[in-house]
């Protein structure tokens, strides 16, 4: 059982409050969506999480031990990270990049091994990156590149997955097909937290919504109801349609609202 | 057995293959180095001198004058090389090089002082003693830097503050120099070489080198986890903060060590790492043994071409390497195609 937990957390940077009070605590079991505006913190709360940003106040803990007592090289066993952006300094191929997951078990000089080589393969079966295998990544797309970057995430073989916005780049068949994965290796026992900005994505796959809005949580639970006409409106400032097909629950963000009033905004056409 | 596995074990196959055939070259150059020399020892003899084994005069030569100044040029070669690769990788900057963290500078600066007060005249030992401790200085003020900052820029804004500095006071004591040959002198010494050196140079310089190289070696998976960015090297496992502060020790110590003996010779820390990244890979991890053995190589082999070269004035080991420089940036311009732009 992996528990994050979050306790009065205060955030500042830049001298600015960008989260506030933030309490919540995470289990494994389920795909967990962070959603919410841009600049709600959504980022900074992920990147608190992967003990990249110290707290002003409060802590987070992994199974009752504060992250940051617990040394990095430990943690990085129990916790992988996936920015944002998909910087590589230098023109690996995909597979090597993809090896570069498997750094936190690896002794100090030691090389890749059998089990590396296993964990490596899987990720990037999973990830259905095996035939760029032998590419550069200067070649790839942006997309293809950021998939070999999640299966860099995945040959970790954390029971934590932290990714900050993992689907945004990829065509729509990759879009399923990493929202699948996600949630699927959440049900195996992993806790999966990812950074979402597509809402029907976000309601479709994620068991539990936690919605951060001026750097508070506004809303946490399940997605139908997390994302509600109302949280929209102040959250996103959007007006939604909701649907329902095979049993499956969507919401698509339809129109914008006036942000003050939540009036709908007149239709030029 | 998976595709990936046999394609990593053809990869590491092939790096000891490279490093195989640096280290021969470095051998050759180091065997070309023994028996070249203004003395013109036959070939028989330079072992038998080695050994002791000769007449007392061309042991003489052998051991107290070509052997000091092999063992130098692979030490000080290997030096350059290594840091340059391990600069490199730490800072992601294909133009970093030894010299870039300003250490070099003040050791120079410490050289220069002891030549300049004639410290040196009267007792030999102060101009390498003068440059280390300037060096250690630089290198405690870097470590401040280095404690607080907020990434590459950083140490390499503190660097290029500290090589400002030693070059301005450089000029400063050239300036002010007594005579036409004070100023010649300080300035054949800041050409660098490794002629006229002893034994006891290369037991001077070599603590400081193995540590420092310790230093720069013990990090070398951390290199290969800032090729993904700071962010990630951190959540990989890697305490960016200790990283810095051990490489910044290292460069400073091997470094500052071998410019103290040698003088400062650019450009091979420079150039090193790019000869060998397309034999050994773009990993920077992988580039640094290489880089040293190929470091002593070119060195020793410039060395070599200094005795052959036939000059009035003694040709100093610093005007070859620079010539390597400007074919160096050409190739590098016209190297670059679609896989080399990021």
């Amino acid at each position: 059982m992996t528990t994050l937990t979050v306790q009065g957390l205060d955030i500042h940077l830049g001298g600015r409050s960008v989260l506030h009070n933030i309490t919540t605590s995470i289990r494994e079991g389920g795909l967990v969506g962070l959603v919410g505006r841009n600049g709600a913190g959504k980022s900074t709360l992920v990147r608190t999480l992967a003990r990249l940003i110290t707290p002003e106040q409060g802590c987070v803990l992994l199974d009752e031990a504060d992250i940051t007592h617990i040394p990095r090289k430990s943690l990085a066993k129990q916790i992988s990270y996936l920015p944002q952006g998909h910087t590589l300094h230098w023109p690996l191929e995909a597979r090597h990049v993809v090896a570069l997951g498997r750094l936190p078990h690896l002794p100090r000089f030691a090389r890749a091994a059998g089990p590396d080589e296993t964990a490596i393969h899987r990720a990037m079966e999973r990830t259905d990156v095996l035939a760029l295998s032998d590419r550069e990544m200067t070649t790839l797309s942006g997309g293809e590149r950021a998939r070999i970057m999640l299966a860099r995430a995945l040959a970790s073989e954390t029971p934590i997955l932290l990714a900050d916005e993992p689907v945004t780049s990829l065509d729509p068949f990759h879009q399923l097909l990493v929202m699948e994965l996600l949630r699927d290796i959440a049900r195996e026992g992993r806790l999966v937290i990812a950074v979402l900005h597509d809402l029907p994505l976000a309601a479709r796959f994620c068991e539990r919504l936690i919605l951060l809005e001026g750097g508070q949580i506004v809303a946490d639970g399940e997605p139908q109801i997390v994302l509600s006409s109302k949280n929209l409106d102040h959250a996103y400032s959007v007006k939604g349609i909701y649907g329902n097909e095979d049993g499956e629950r969507f919401v698509l963000p339809w129109r914008r609202l006036n942000s003050v009033k939540g009036d709908v905004c007149v239709d030029p056409r | 057995m998976s595709a990936t596995g046999t394609m990593a074990r053809i990869g590491h196959a092939a790096l000891f293959r490279a490093e195989f055939v640096l280290l021969a070259f470095a051998l050759a150059a180091a065997f070309a180095s023994l028996t070249v020399g203004a003395a013109g020892i036959p070939f028989e003899q330079v072992i038998a001198g080695l050994l002791g084994k000769a007449d007392p005069v061309t042991t003489a030569i052998m051991r107290d004058i070509r052997l000091p100044r092999v063992l130098l040029s692979l030490l000080v070669g290997a030096v350059l090389g290594l840091s340059g690769a391990s600069l490199q990788g730490f800072l992601r900057n294909p133009l970093a090089e030894p010299a870039t963290l300003g250490i070099s500078s003040a050791a120079s600066l410490g050289a220069v002082i002891a030549l300049y007060s004639g410290l040196s005249l009267a007792f030999p030992w102060t101009l390498p003693l003068f440059a280390i401790a300037m060096g250690l200085g630089a290198l405690l003020l870097l470590l401040a830097i280095a404690r607080y900052a907020e990434g590459p820029l950083s140490l390499i804004l503190g660097g290029i503050a500290l090589s400002t500095f030693g070059g301005a006071a450089v000029s400063l004591v050239l300036n002010l120099s007594p005579n036409p040959f004070a100023a010649l002198e300080i300035t054949f010494w800041l050409l660098g070489s490794v002629e006229d050196r002893s034994l006891q140079h290369v037991i001077l310089a070599l603590p400081f080198a193995v540590i420092g190289a310790g230093l720069l070696l013990w990090d070398r998976a951390a290199l290969d986890a800032l090729s993904l960015g700071e962010d990630t090297a951190e959540t990989l496992g890697f305490d960016l903060r200790r990283v810095r502060l051990r490489l910044v020790t290292g460069i400073g110590l091997a470094v500052g060590s071998v410019v103290a003996v040698s003088g400062s010779i650019g450009f091979v820390g420079l150039v090193v790492p790019h000869l060998v990244r397309p034999f050994a890979g773009p990993h920077p991890s992988r580039l640094l043994i290489p880089s040293a053995i190929a470091g002593a190589a070119l060195l020793t082999a410039a060395d070599v071409l200094v005795r052959l070269i036939p000059t009035t004035n003694e040709l100093k080991l610093g005007v070859v390497t620079a010539f390597l420089g400007a074919p160096f940036f050409l190739m590098l311009l016209f190297r670059r195609h679609p896989r080399d732009r990021q």
